[in-house]
């Protein structure tokens, strides 16, 4: 089976994850933010551009304001939609495909190690991401964030709180929750790209950690020391493949589509009143 | 340094919980200051402390005095190294600043925020400088002010802090011996354990006092006992996390406990990430650091804490990293700082009053978990605490 041919959207942040994206997909053009993609791939304005291409589907790395009406256009072209986070401001979550995480090195590295049993019960998680430009990615970083908490500390999210502070468009959000099984998880997402990989896990039995610094790749040049981050860094390629090519059902998210949306709000709530703000989860 | 003076310590005390014993080498090594006598009120103190006093007192050739008020008395003692248990170190610091001697105070002012408040005010109406070493002068924050100054940062946003000391022996905790868990209410000792965010989660406080220019105005925290069943069985926590915000709309979060031995290479992470509006700064503590991997002393490594120090207070398990930093604590430049202030008659950069508030946090976070989890909003309520 030939891979689909996709338009992907990503936001000048997460440009760099392009490439990971064309791996697995046939990406015919992207529709990009300020920063040109990869020379070699045609940029459409729009969404709408993008599908007069005749492709199979659409790819959302990156969250926009006008999102609803895009996915309510797929949906009437018969064109599948898949995005890595919720689509703000309706309760149409269909096309949202949660787990993003799942697939960056770290974390997915950081899982395997917390399943064996000398970890024992987790305790704790830290993680540290970038990409949070605006409020709507801050908004995915921290749901994607407290989908890793739920996965990497096993249960539930019991109780969650939202954090944010913002300058101009620049915005810093920040969640702690708590599971469950009594672990805490503290979920920072940064106004700076990168697919974030700077992560805690604590569990009774020790620490396991992802550093930032820790690329492998140093270049010392005349102006400063600088980590290069290799590509295969970012999880988007492995999740949009997974997304639109892996047998259903999708992995469940940590939080139902209305606690989903809560989430933004309390982010713009938080950042407006310089306050935390609790978030209603759902006891099942 | 003919000409210049050198200020006489006096050493109140070397209470099992307090870390009198990593201060004497800096009052020994350092040009300006010497260690005079070692005292206590040994009507108010237990057998052992009388004991470890004067044993104490012996080592360092200086004489041991039962009476503190006498002891202050002294015309050669200048500064009183305060480190007896938390409830007594107000009183303590209370007594020495009215008789006009300056204070180094190991962590921690009093046991509630009502004796923090009445350090602060003793402090300022004796005229006396004081100092609390702690939670200032080491790497984390030394790394992060010079991240600060730098124009790579923009405007700070955010402050994320891990630190857990990798010390102690875990052992399963029987859910049966569980205890709900205790506030504080002005008792902090235990024989047999710390309170963690108390003890370790003050570090993370101050880097963020370090870095926040505006007061804390809420707290949410969680902690619980994970790892020790001497934290269980009282209801106290080994491990607990705090979220906050500043008066300029700014976020920290931060964790702190003791995580046990064997689970760090160099004896438990201190990092911390400061989100600018133009970048993310990562800090570490414990870098730039000399790896060691030397066969013998991994292979025959033991881990396991002495009978006599089980949580590790005063001792340290094996570690495979080095800091390449001659004061990672950050205590050679405290008291640096003290003896130049006192030279200069200025106060030091992190005062009685900056500890007090270091405190205020960290006791919004116990009121946190105690209620469940609410958001605690910052000045607490005197009265009570």
């Amino acid at each position: 089976m030939s891979a689909p041919r996709v338009v992907v959207v990503c936001g000048a942040e997460r440009c760099a994850a392009l490439a990971g994206v064309r791996g697995p997909l046939d990406v015919v053009a992207c529709v990009a933010g300020r920063r040109p993609g990869p020379a070699d791939l045609p940029r459409e304005a729009s969404v709408a551009d993008g599908l007069a291409r005749g492709v199979d589907a659409v790819v959302v790395l990156t969250p926009y304001r006008s999102l609803a009406a895009d996915v309510a256009l797929c949906r009437a072209r018969g064109v599948a939609i898949a995005c890595a986070g919720p689509v703000p401001d309706t309760g149409d979550d269909v096309c949202y495909a949660p787990g993003r995480w799942r697939f960056t090195p770290a974390l997915r590295r950081l899982g395997e190690l917390g399943a064996r049993p000398a970890f024992g019960r987790p305790v704790y998680l830290r993680v540290v991401s970038g990409g949070a430009v605006g409020a709507l990615q801050a908004w995915w970083g921290l749901v994607d964030g407290l989908d890793a908490a739920v996965g990497l500390l096993g249960a539930p999210l019991a109780r969650l709180w939202i954090g944010a502070a913002r300058r101009g468009n620049r915005w810093h959000g920040s969640a702690t929750a708590m599971t469950r099984n009594g672990a805490t998880a503290q979920i920072a997402v940064v106004p700076a790209p990168g697919p974030g990989d700077e992560a805690i896990l604590l569990g009774t039995g020790g620490l396991v950690s992802v550093e930032t610094g820790d690329t492998g790749l140093v270049v010392l040049a005349d102006d400063g020391i600088h980590q290069v981050r290799p590509s295969t860094a970012w999880p988007d390629g492995g999740w949009a493949e997974a997304a639109l090519c892996a047998p259903e059902p999708r992995p469940s998210p940590a939080l139902d589509a209305a606690a989903r949306r809560s989430v933004l709000a309390a982010l713009r709530l938080a950042a407006r009143s310089g306050r935390l703000q609790p978030v209603a989860v759902a006891q099942g | 340094m003919a000409g210049t003076p050198t200020y006489g310590v006096l050493l109140l005390s070397f209470s099992r919980h307090s870390h009198q014993r990593n201060f004497v080498p800096l009052y020994q090594a350092h040009p300006r200051t010497r260690v005079v006598a070692v005292a206590d009120d040994d009507g108010a103190i237990d057998e052992d402390l009388r004991q470890r006093n004067r044993r104490r007192a012996v080592e360092l050739g200086v004489p041991y005095l039962p009476r503190v008020d006498e002891a202050l008395a002294r015309s050669d003692v200048d500064i009183v190294s305060i480190a007896h248990d938390i409830e007594r170190r107000a009183d303590l610091a209370l007594r020495a600043a009215r008789a006009g001697k300056h204070l180094w105070i190991d962590k921690f002012l009093g046991a509630t925020l009502e004796e923090c408040d009445a350090v602060v005010a003793g402090v300022a109406a004796s005229g006396v400088r004081a100092i609390v070493p702690s939670y200032h002068y080491g790497s984390l924050v030394r790394h992060a002010r010079e991240a600060l100054g730098t124009a790579a940062l923009g405007d700070l946003l955010g402050l994320h802090v891990d630190v857990m000391f990798s010390k102690g022996w875990p052992r399963p905790i029987d859910p049966g011996e569980r205890r709900p868990f205790q506030r504080p209410a002005g008792r902090w000792k235990y024989p047999d354990l710390k309170r963690e965010l108390l003890t370790v989660g003050a570090y993370a406080v101050g880097l963020v006092q370090a870095c926040f220019d505006a007061p804390v105005t809420s707290v949410v925290a969680h902690g619980d006992a994970w790892f020790f069943p001497e934290h269980a069985r009282t209801g106290t926590e080994d491990f607990a996390t705090l979220a906050l915000t500043d008066g300029a709309g700014r976020v920290a979060t931060l964790c702190g406990g003791r995580v046990g031995v064997a689970t760090h290479p160099a004896g438990g992470p201190a990092r911390a990430c400061l989100v600018g509006t133009r970048a993310t700064v990562t800090v570490d503590a414990k870098r730039p650091a000399a790896q060691a991997f030397l066969r013998d002393d991994i292979v025959g490594a033991d881990y396991t804490p002495a009978d006599d120090d089980p949580m590790q207070w005063a001792s340290g398990p094996p570690v495979l990293n080095r800091a390449l930093a001659p004061d990672p604590t950050g205590l050679a430049a405290g008291l640096d700082d003290l003896v130049a202030a006192l030279d200069a008659g200025r106060a030091p950069a992190y005062t009685v009053a900056d500890a007090r508030d270091n405190m205020e946090v960290l006791l919004a976070g116990y009121r946190s978990i105690a209620d469940g989890g609410r958001v605690v909003d910052l000045p607490l309520p005197r009265g009570g605490t």
